[in-house]
């Protein structure tokens, strides 16, 4: 059971990293346009 | 094509992001009423029609209050100006991260939290446990304050405002039980409750999220309707050459250029011997539609044709037909039908009671179990779902509407469709509506030697050149022959000379429903036309619908019995009225009325007007008179009459839905609150059913907006109609 004094704050670094990268997704724009990915498949002009 | 407002009176359409709940919507009006404004709200569609007499407001003043009031404003023309071509994103980059967070942190503790539940008390060493406490305190602390942030702001501006919103229930269960959970993990005992903090917010983040992707896709018509007008349009200058210049700078009478595949930047005039077009978006049909020189072209109508089509602009900008459809949508979508006022008021009353009942359970429990107070306290808070009652009714409306937008018909007043499932009796207009309001030659007696085609030749060389529907008849025959001296005299139609000949065509005498016209020359009858008006194509099997869908048709005509008659009896109508003013229509609506019928009048003439805006319900079609559109509560965009008996099917589905809603949001909250009060819920298996809850009732109104067809009718539809 000791082994859970590791494993809680290397849970909470992992989940930090995890917000850190929806964070960063996020500014990047990645979810502003969820449609257009699918809608590009139906252009024909590409 | 609507009604301006009063003299003196300025109005401005907002579309106003924030608005979550019945309470949001009477926090707005609260805020508006106290600047001098009224204001007509559409939850659903997100928008605010506002009207105020003072001249020295101004519109970002409104704006301004609106803001402070916890919400966003900006006037509707302003945000399709920066969004022309796109259906607005629901859901920003913000909602989404917010519920990205909350997800994210919300599973690890509800991982930590799970020790608890499967662990046995003394199992765990207490510096153990007050580790996992206090990381899941941690964690909990950016859900609530980042996440969770709407809820707090709503909440902190309801109360500022003295009104009591969703987000106020939602934010005291959140702060509650997170302070709750705070002191005990400062005090090393106690019971801790970060998962349902995290779980709460998270699901009721997702919950929104979906919540409002529905209403935005019960809306899309609109914004597909506002987005149809092109940016720029291609002017053609007058040396010739082509100039791309925003459609703002065009003028009637200016000449564009259409390339294919774009849409028409204006209403105008077909140039081109022939155009084929895609009028889909403004009359709901699905194949291209040939149009030839002289031909009236919409703004909206893309050509679909391989060349470019050439149009001189009649109407541009706010005055062609797509620009006041888009208003009258917008106008349509924010008026507040009054079935609605019962909901929200229902929905207000069962806010308040969630806070007595929250109390009550938890001094009853205080009593019995103090352990479990505060448990059942936050259940009831986050069980209770009004979302679910308020939203029942205008996402089905809404819903529907689009769902008719698709099949070319426009709801300009939501809550007719209401009306119009309840209706018993529909009255038709004849002239206009069941017929197209011309007329054909059907019958041809020949006085003399003369060949019918000859005849028919000579009669319309004397109708050329005349704009009326007994003269217009004649048009197809006209061969091109000269003729001289031309002259109509009153009352006795034009005359003429052919060669040396000298011809008449004059109204005669003749019996049943058609008008007879002789044709005689040097005064000796040569051929007797029978004239009878063009009945629609789709006119008995509309009325033939409605028959077997329960409604018993009239019809109601200004024009003789012998004309009124026959056309009664082809199209299977028992009950007619000729020689009907105006005045006589409204009277045999009254006494429809007075037997306890509920009337539908579907007309389209000036003279329609009094009786559209006397029915229970009315319709009119598109290329009626402005007055009788103004009047009426539902357009047909393409004047097909068998969109009457799917306008009928889809009102008759709207109200099945809108019964199945409010009875799904009022079985729910009998349900889940006893439950809640026996303390039977957790606080987070009880927010998962109130997201679940708003949920069912969106997705169920989201089937009203597929585009209705004719088909057997359901248990509940037969069991309402």
């Amino acid at each position: 059971m000791s082994s859970l004094y590791l494993l809680i704050p290397l849970g909470l670094l992992f989940c930090a990293i995890a917000a850190a990268f929806l964070v960063y997704a996020s500014h990047s724009q990645q979810f502003k346009d969820l449609d257009a990915a699918a809608r590009s498949v139906l252009d024909d002009n590409e | 094509m609507n009604a301006a407002p009063p003299l003196g009176e300025h109005s401005v359409l907002l579309k106003v992001d924030g608005m979550h709940c019945v309470n949001c919507v009477r926090k707005l009006e609260r805020t508006l009423a106290a600047a001098g404004a009224t204001a007509d709200i559409n939850l659903v569609g997100g928008t605010a029609e506002l009207r105020w007499r003072d001249a020295q407001r101004r519109v970002q003043q409104f704006v301004e209050l609106i803001a402070e009031a916890g919400f966003t404003a900006q006037p509707l023309q302003q945000v399709e100006a920066d969004q022309p071509t796109d259906t607005p994103e629901p859901a920003g980059s913000a909602s989404l991260l917010r519920i990205g967070i909350a997800g994210i942190l919300g599973m690890q503790v509800m991982m930590l939290a799970a020790t608890a539940y499967f662990v046995a008390p003394g199992d765990i060493p207490l510096p153990l446990q007050q580790l996992i406490r206090q990381a899941q305190w941690w964690l909990a602390t950016p859900v609530l304050l980042y996440a969770g942030w709407p809820f707090l702001a709503g909440a902190w501006t309801a109360l500022h405002m003295r009104t009591l919103t969703m987000d106020v229930t939602v934010s005291a269960a959140l702060l509650l039980a997170y302070l709750a959970s705070a002191v005990a993990t400062m005090g090393g005992s106690g019971q801790v409750y970060f998962d349902s903090v995290t779980m709460f917010v998270f699901l009721l983040l997702l919950a929104r999220h979906f919540e409002e992707r529905g209403r935005a896709a019960a809306t899309r018509r609109l914004h597909e309707l506002a987005a149809a007008q092109p940016r720029d349009a291609q002017r053609e200058q007058a040396d010739g050459r082509l100039a791309t210049v925003p459609i703002a700078q065009l003028a009637s009478g200016e000449v564009v250029v259409v390339p294919p595949g774009i849409a028409v930047p204006a209403d105008g005039e077909l140039l081109d011997s022939a155009a084929e077009c895609d009028e889909a978006l403004l009359t709901g049909e699905s194949r291209p539609v040939m149009h030839c020189a002289g031909d009236s072209l919409c703004a909206g109508a893309i050509n679909v044709g391989r060349a470019p089509l050439r149009l001189r602009l009649t109407r541009v900008g706010a005055d062609s037909t797509l620009s006041q459809l888009t208003r009258l949508v917008h106008r349509a979508q924010s008026q507040r039908p009054r079935t609605l006022r019962l909901a929200d008021r229902i929905a207000g009353q069962v806010l308040a009671a969630v806070l007595l009942l929250s109390v009550a359970g938890a001094a009853l429990w205080w009593q019995a179990g103090p352990d479990h107070a505060l448990a059942v306290a936050l259940a009831v808070l986050a069980v209770t779902c009004p979302c679910a009652l308020s939203l029942a009714t205008p996402t089905a409306l809404a819903a529907a509407a689009s769902g008719l937008a698709r099949r070319g018909i426009l709801v300009v007043d939501a809550d007719a469709l209401l009306r119009l499932a309840r209706v018993d009796r529909v009255c038709l207009d004849k002239t206009g509506t069941l017929t197209d309001g011309r007329m054909s030659i059907v019958e041809l007696v020949r006085c003399s030697s003369v060949e019918a085609s000859e005849a028919l030749a000579l009669g319309a060389a004397l109708e050329r050149g005349v704009h009326h529907p007994l003269a217009l008849a004649f048009a197809p025959y006209d061969d091109g022959r000269p003729v001289s001296d031309v002259r109509v005299l009153p009352g006795r139609g034009p005359q003429g000379r052919v060669g040396n000949a000298c011809l008449q065509l004059a109204s005669s005498e003749g019996e049943g429903e058609l008008s007879w016209l002789t044709l005689s020359r040097d005064g000796e009858a040569l051929a007797r036309f029978g004239l009878a008006q063009n009945l629609r194509p789709d006119a008995a099997s509309a009325v033939a619908l409605l028959k077997q869908q329960g409604l018993q048709p009239s019809l109601l005509s200004g024009d003789s019995a012998a004309a009124v008659s026959p056309l009664a009896a082809r199209l299977g109508i028992r009950r007619w009225h000729a020689r009907q003013s105006p005045a006589d229509k409204l009277e045999r609506l009254r006494e429809l009325h007075a037997a306890g019928h509920r009337v539908w009048m579907v007309g389209d003439g000036l003279n329609d007007a009094p009786v559209l805006a006397g029915a229970d319900v009315s319709t009119s079609l598109a290329s009626a008179s402005a007055l009788s559109q103004a009047r009426a509560d539902l357009l047909l965009l393409n004047d097909r009459l068998d969109g009457l008996g799917l306008l009928l099917r889809q009102a008759r589905r709207c109200r099945a839905v809108v019964v199945q809603n409010l009875l799904w949001a009022a079985l729910y909250n009998l349900i889940a609150v006893p439950l809640a009060l026996a303390g039977l819920v957790t606080p987070w298996v009880a927010s998962l059913g109130m997201g679940i809850s708003s949920l069912v009732v969106v997705a169920n109104a989201l089937r009203l907006a597929l585009p209705p067809v004719q088909g057997p009718r359901s248990d509940l539809e037969e069991t309402l109609a």
